[in-house]
């Protein structure tokens, strides 16, 4: 057994050791975690970098090591490091529970690393049972008590629900095959995937994964979630929780070789079911967060299309998708955090006037709403573009038109959330959000980063096909 | 890894659905109906006389003395719910014992990592107060 090729897992489990550790401690300075977590998180990002072209497979062959696990990996350390630059002002959650927060914002990716690299149908349901239960534990952790264990008991059932769902289609599908690893299922699911068992057993279990993408007929909990989830923590579920699941589809997806099927036919039923919910949702919405929601149930729609294309060009669309998603959602998101100084829920009446009180901020936030509407010089665009075109390349074209027109809609209410922050003057004056300099850099960063990688996406799409060839 | 011929249930591992579906269905139907039937029934023909010997919760004819909201003191609950969790672990480690002497001294350091991490729990349950037993003052 390799051990050096587990280095990411191991390094995040000693993180989250040490916050078990220190969450023990009495409590000197509130301060301390933040720094220990944030020079932790970049440990880790470095860590995973370093192990992006390791290979191999352990425990027992349960547990695949490779370009695809690795480049999900390095996306996951960079939204951890991301989220926890976020929490300076950790004001939504109590100060003795700030070890807790990040003891399990650790342990959540650890479980969603494990999970991308899981390849046999035990452990795949392990790991992703753990992501979900820190997740419960930390939406719980809000300050406005009230609020935090209705948002976190609302995840929790709908949570072991999907889960139970989730165990009922594993049981189905190893009662129809007798196999577990996925790379046996691969040589045998395609030739039956048109038999009712297999099919139910298949589309049962992912159910499980819909429900962490927060897909149609599993994003009841997605709105109340965000709202009653702390900023940042929202941020985390909103970024790195939908990239693991992506990861997982597409294994799962490609494991089923249903091209031309029934399965095909449903996921494109379920993806254009919820993008129509999530756009139509959006439009009404007065909370950022729940119209953040909302729009993330139709950006799983979106990145549906590229998974159930079941093709080398849509799994590249996918993966992309994942990263755009990562750093759309992370902008609005420190926009929601920088706004909500003392940790509570913004309306978007809060954004008006924006260009003034920070228009670096104003800047940020107009970025991210366009590229997540899909307006051309940014990675939005060229994410939506890669999707369509893989879509377009298996001749489906209604599913592409459907698609089109839902970004229509979507563009009213993205235009509001622009609106709000450049042309509404506020009622009341309110102090301009505070941005230090390191804030600063970030968000400059983030903004160039969306528009760079608009223009010139090729490194990213090559990594992407190198990542996705194992799959086929 | 030599490839070896894969399981695969037959199509018709199962039994068919189609001559059955039909008198279940039908079965259905009418339980139902005779289920609709006779709540209708009872309640157009049926007389309604409450009293307050009538109202009153059934205690299996002791007479009730107040609500049974009670408030419990919450250490039950945390003892109970510390319980629970210990002793679902207690299932896995029961499994490995069974199995403790084919599993040699690489299942033996695997169980001990997972008791180690539920010591590790424990501990955190213990200096957080969950043990408590009644108010403490401590501020943490």
């Amino acid at each position: 057994m390799m051990w050096q090729q587990f280095t990411p897992e191991l390094y995040h489990f000693a993180a989250a050791l040490l916050f078990t550790a220190l969450s023990m401690t009495r409590r000197v300075d509130n301060r301390r975690d933040y720094w220990v977590a944030l020079s932790l998180a970049g440990g880790g990002l470095i860590v995973c970098l370093a192990a992006v072209r390791a290979e191999g497979l352990l425990f027992l062959n349960t547990y695949k090591v490779d370009l695809f696990a690795q480049l999900f990996k390095v996306l996951l350390s960079m939204g951890l490091f991301l989220v926890v630059a976020l929490c300076s002002e950790l004001n939504g959650v109590a100060r003795r529970w700030h070890s807790e927060f990040y003891l399990l914002l650790f342990t959540c990716t650890l479980a969603m690393m494990l999970l991308v690299s899981s390849v046999h149908l035990i452990s795949i349901y392990v790991s992703l049972e753990l992501s979900s239960y820190s997740l419960y534990v930390l939406v719980a952790l809000r300050r406005d008590a009230a609020m935090g264990t209705q948002a976190a008991l609302r995840y929790f059932l709908i949570g072991i629900f999907s889960s139970a769902i989730m165990l009922f289609g594993l049981a189905l599908l190893y009662a129809a095959t007798g196999l577990t690893y996925l790379s046996d299922l691969v040589q045998v699911l395609p030739g039956v995937i048109d038999q009712p068992l297999v099919l139910v057993a298949v589309v049962l279990t992912l159910g499980g994964f819909f429900f962490k993408l927060a897909l149609f007929p599993f994003h009841f909990w997605a709105p109340d979630v965000y709202v009653g989830a702390p900023n940042q923590l929202a941020a985390f579920i909103a970024t790195a929780s939908k990239v693991a699941a992506v990861a997982v589809l597409l294994r799962v997806v490609a494991a089923t070789g249903g091209q031309e099927t029934l399965l095909v036919d449903s996921l494109a039923a379920l993806a254009i079911i919820s993008m129509t919910v999530g756009n139509l949702a959006a439009l009404v919405q007065k909370d950022f967060k729940r119209l953040l929601a909302y729009s993330s149930i139709a950006q799983a729609g979106y990145v549906l299309i590229g998974i159930l294309c079941m093709s080398p060009e849509g799994a590249d669309a996918a993966i992309f998708y994942a990263l755009a998603l990562l750093l759309m959602k992370f902008t609005c998101f420190l926009a929601v955090v920088k706004i909500a100084a003392d940790g509570g829920n913004p309306s978007l009446d809060a954004l008006a006037g924006l260009h003034r009180r920070s228009p670096l901020l104003a800047l940020a936030l107009m970025m991210a709403v366009f590229a997540l509407a899909g307006i051309p010089p940014t990675i939005g665009f060229t994410a939506k573009l890669l999707v369509f075109s893989a879509a377009m390349h298996k001749g489906y074209l209604v599913l592409v038109l459907i698609a089109m027109f839902n970004v229509v809609i979507s563009l009213y209410y993205y235009l509001l959330i622009v609106k709000a922050a450049y042309l509404t003057e506020p009622a009341v004056e309110t102090p301009a959000p505070v941005l230090s300099l390191s804030a600063r850099a970030l968000t400059t960063a983030l903004i160039i980063a969306i528009v760079v990688v608009g223009f010139y996406p090729n490194p990213l799409i090559v990594m992407a096909r190198q990542a996705s060839s194992s799959l086929f | 890894m030599p490839m070896q011929p894969l399981p695969m249930a037959e199509a018709n591992a199962l039994s068919p659905w189609q001559p059955g579906v039909f008198s279940l269905s039908i079965y259905f139907a009418a339980v139902l109906v005779l289920t609709i039937v006779l709540l209708a029934l009872a309640t157009w023909l049926g007389e309604r006389r409450p009293s307050v010997e009538k109202l009153r919760a059934y205690e299996s004819g002791i007479i009730p003395t107040g609500t049974a909201r009670l408030r419990l003191p919450v250490p039950f609950f945390m003892v109970a719910i510390f319980f629970l969790i210990f002793d679902v672990e207690g299932a896995y480690i029961f499994s490995w014992a069974v199995a403790c002497y084919d599993l040699g001294w690489k299942g033996w350091s695997q169980i001990s990592f997972f008791i180690a991490v539920l010591i590790l729990g424990l501990i955190y349950i213990w200096r957080k107060g969950g043990l408590e037993w009644g108010p403490t003052f401590k501020k943490r």
